[in-house]
C-alpha cells in the first residue's frame, strides 16, 4: 500500500509531489496519469505552436525525475471509482489501490457545444499536447483556423497561430473579447492590436452547427445565418474540471470544493488544481479558478497538509496575464458585469496605456491594466490585503 | 543567502541605487566602454512618496510560482533568485504575482536584480546614503522585509 496517491500529474499534481519528497523524504508516493507524457506546462502550448519554444522547453521535470524522487509513477491508466471508505481507487485496468491519503489534481477538460467532438478531424480544444499536436498539423502557412471564443486561452491561442503565419478568424458570443476578465476599452484596446496584426475577429457571433467538407476542411455555420470556412475550429469556450470517475464525491457538475486545508468532504481526499473548488477572494465564494499560479500553490499546500503539516491556503484570486503582440494586458480580480454593490471605478487612459482600479465598498477588488503594466504585482497585493481585512470584519 | 532589506520610510528618492545598479552591470560584464542598460531596480512614484521596487530574494519566491517556464529559480549558491533568459518567454506571470513589483519585461524578457552575484553584494545598498536599502546578514531582521511563509520550500531549486 502506498501511503500518498496522487491522480493527475501536471501542475497540481507535479506540486504536490515535490512538497511531499521535500517534507517527507523517503515518503511511499503513487501518481496515476492518465497521459503518456512527463508532465509538462500547458501555458506553454501556445508558445509551441507559435514556434518560440521547443518542445523540450514543455517539460517540466527531468526524464529520471521519478527515479530520484523515489514515486511509482503508473501512466496511461485512469481512475475509474473511488471508495472513500474502504480508502481505495479501482483503474480502469481492473487494478485496486488501497491509500492513506489521496489527491485529485485531474484538472479540466475543454468543454464543446453539444453535437461536436474533439473525435472530429475539423474540431479541437486546447488543453493537451495531443490537442497542441493536432492543432499544429492544421497551422500550416496559409490555412485557416477558427478559434472560437474569446477569453484569455482564445486570444493566446489566436495570437500563436497568427505568428505561424495562419490565417485567423476569431469568432467571440460576447459583445466584446476578454468579457469575464475585462471591459469594452480594455479589451478593443487589445482586439485593436490582434487586427492590426491580421486576425480577423467576429463578436456576437456564435457555432451552430459544422459541416465537414470532402476535402478534410470544414464549413462553420454561424447563428447569424453566414458559413465560415476553415481547415480547423478550436473550441477554446472555457473549461470543466474533471470529476467523471469521482461522482461519489457529488460535484454537481461543479469541482470538488475543498477547505482551507484542500481537504475535500471525504477523510483524506484533497483536491488541487483546477479541479478544486476553492476559496476566491474577491467574489467571495467558492469556484475553480483554473490558473496556473493557483495549481502550483494549491499543490503544494494540499502535499503538505497531506503529510501531517497544517498549511492553510490564503484563497485564490483571479488574475491573467496577456501578451498580444507587445501589448501587455493584466487582470486582477473581479470585474463588475453586473451592478450589485457599490462599486467604485478610477479609470486613466494615455493613448496605449489604460489603467482602471475597481473598488467595492472602498476596497480594492479589481484592476485592468492595458499597455504599462508594471505595477500589477503590487496592485495585487494589495488586493489580497483589502479582501483579508474585509474578511476578518 | 542573500538579503536585501528595503525601509520606505528612509528612501528619498534620490535614484543613487539605480545609477549605482546600471554602473555596476555595465562594468562587472568587462566592458572598458560600457553601454549602459536600464537599472535592474524603480524608484516610483507611490502617492505622495517615492517607492524603491527591488527583488528581496525571497526563500518562497511568488515570481518562481508563477512562471510557466521554468525560467524563475533560486540559485542555491549564491542565495538569489535569478531568471534564466533562454528559457523566458515573456508572458508577464511574474510581473502580475510580485508583491514588490521587483520585474519588469525588458526587450521582451523579465528583467529583476540579480542580486549582483558575480561581484560581492549588491552595490545599491552599498551607495544607499539613508540607509533606505540594506543588505542583512541576520536571517531574522531579513525576514522583515520578505513576504513571509511559514513553510520554506524552495521555488525550483536545481
Amino acid at each position: 500500500m502506498s501511503k500518498y496517491l496522487i491522480i493527475g500529474y501536471s501542475t497540481a499534481g507535479l506540486s504536490a509531489v515535490r512538497a511531499l519528497t521535500e517534507y517527507e523524504p523517503r515518503a511511499s508516493i503513487t501518481v496515476i496519469s492518465a497521459e503518456r507524457h512527463l508532465p509538462y506546462s500547458r501555458v506553454l502550448l501556445t508558445h509551441f505552436i507559435a514556434g518560440k519554444v521547443q518542445r523540450r522547453d514543455l517539460d517540466l521535470v527531468v526524464p529520471d525525475f521519478s527515479q530520484q524522487a523515489g514515486i511509482t509513477l503508473l501512466q496511461g491508466v485512469r481512475a475509474v471509482h473511488i471508495d472513500p471508505g474502504e480508502k481505495r481507487v479501482m483503474l480502469d485496468n481492473g487494478e485496486r489501490l488501497s491509500y492513506r491519503a489521496l489527491l485529485l489534481s485531474t484538472g479540466s477538460s475543454p468543454i464543446f457545444p453539444e453535437g461536436l467532438t474533439p473525435s472530429d478531424p475539423c474540431v479541437a480544444g486546447l488543453r493537451s499536447l495531443e490537442d497542441c499536436e493536432k492543432i499544429m498539423r492544421h497551422a500550416v502557412p496559409g490555412a485557416a483556423v477558427a478559434v472560437i471564443g474569446g477569453g484569455p486561452v482564445g486570444v493566446k491561442l489566436a495570437c500563436a497561430l497568427r505568428e505561424a503565419g495562419v490565417s485567423v478568424h476569431m469568432l467571440v458570443s460576447s459583445p466584446h473579447l476578454l468579457s469575464q476578465v475585462a471591459d469594452e476599452e480594455a479589451a478593443g484596446m487589445v482586439r485593436k492590436r490582434m487586427e492590426a496584426c491580421g486576425i480577423n475577429i467576429l463578436t456576437g457571433v456564435d457555432v451552430s452547427g459544422l459541416e465537414p467538407d470532402s476535402d478534410g476542411a470544414a464549413t462553420l455555420m454561424l447563428n447569424d445565418g453566414t458559413e465560415l470556412a476553415c481547415s480547423l475550429a478550436v473550441f477554446c469556450k472555457g473549461v470543466r474540471p474533471n470529476t467523471e470517475p469521482l461522482q461519489v464525491l457529488q460535484t454537481r457538475g461543479g469541482g470538488i470544493r475543498v477547505d482551507k486545508f484542500m481537504r475535500s468532504v471525504f477523510e483524506d481526499i484533497y483536491a488541487a488544481g483546477d479541479v478544486a473548488e476553492t476559496f476566491e477572494i474577491t467574489r467571495r465564494q467558492y469556484c475553480t479558478a483554473a490558473i496556473w499560479p493557483h495549481a502550483v500553490r494549491q499543490g503544494r499546500l494540499a502535499g503538505l497538509n497531506m503529510a501531517g503539516c497544517e498549511a492553510p491556503y490564503g484563497g485564490s484570486l483571479f488574475r491573467n496575464a496577456l501578451e498580444v503582440f507587445g501589448l501587455p494586458f493584466i487582470s486582477i480580480g473581479i470585474h463588475p458585469v453586473s451592478s450589485c454593490g457599490n462599486w467604485d471605478m478610477e479609470i486613466c487612459r494615455d493613448g496605449l496605456v489604460y489603467r482602471k482600479l475597481i473598488y467595492r465598498e472602498n476596497s480594492l477588488v479589481g484592476a485592468q491594466l492595458v499597455g504599462r503594466v508594471e505595477e500589477a504585482g503590487a496592485l495585487q497585493a494589495e488586493i489580497r490585503r483589502c479582501a483579508v481585512q474585509d474578511l476578518d470584519e | 543567502m542573500l538579503t536585501l532589506k528595503v525601509d520606505p520610510v528612509k528612501c528619498d528618492g534620490c535614484g543613487r541605487c539605480a545609477v549605482a545598479c546600471q554602473v555596476g552591470h555595465a562594468f562587472s560584464s568587462g566592458g572598458r566602454l560600457p553601454v549602459f542598460a536600464a537599472p535592474l531596480l524603480w524608484i516610483r512614484q507611490s502617492g505622495d512618496s517615492k517607492r524603491i521596487e527591488i527583488c528581496r530574494h525571497c526563500e518562497t519566491p511568488v515570481c518562481a510560482d508563477a512562471c510557466v517556464a521554468g525560467a524563475i529559480y533560486c540559485d542555491a549558491g549564491s542565495g538569489t533568485v535569478q531568471v534564466c533568459a533562454d528559457k523566458c518567454i515573456g508572458c508577464y506571470s511574474c510581473v502580475m504575482d510580485c508583491p514588490f513589483g521587483a520585474l519588469c519585461l525588458q526587450e521582451g524578457l523579465a528583467a529583476k536584480c540579480d542580486g549582483c552575484r558575480d561581484i560581492n553584494g549588491p552595490l545599491c545598498a552599498k551607495h544607499c546614503p539613508t540607509g533606505a536599502l540594506q543588505t542583512a546578514a541576520d536571517s531574522r531582521a531579513a525576514a522583515a522585509s520578505r513576504r513571509r511563509g511559514r513553510l520554506l520550500l524552495t521555488g525550483r531549486a536545481r
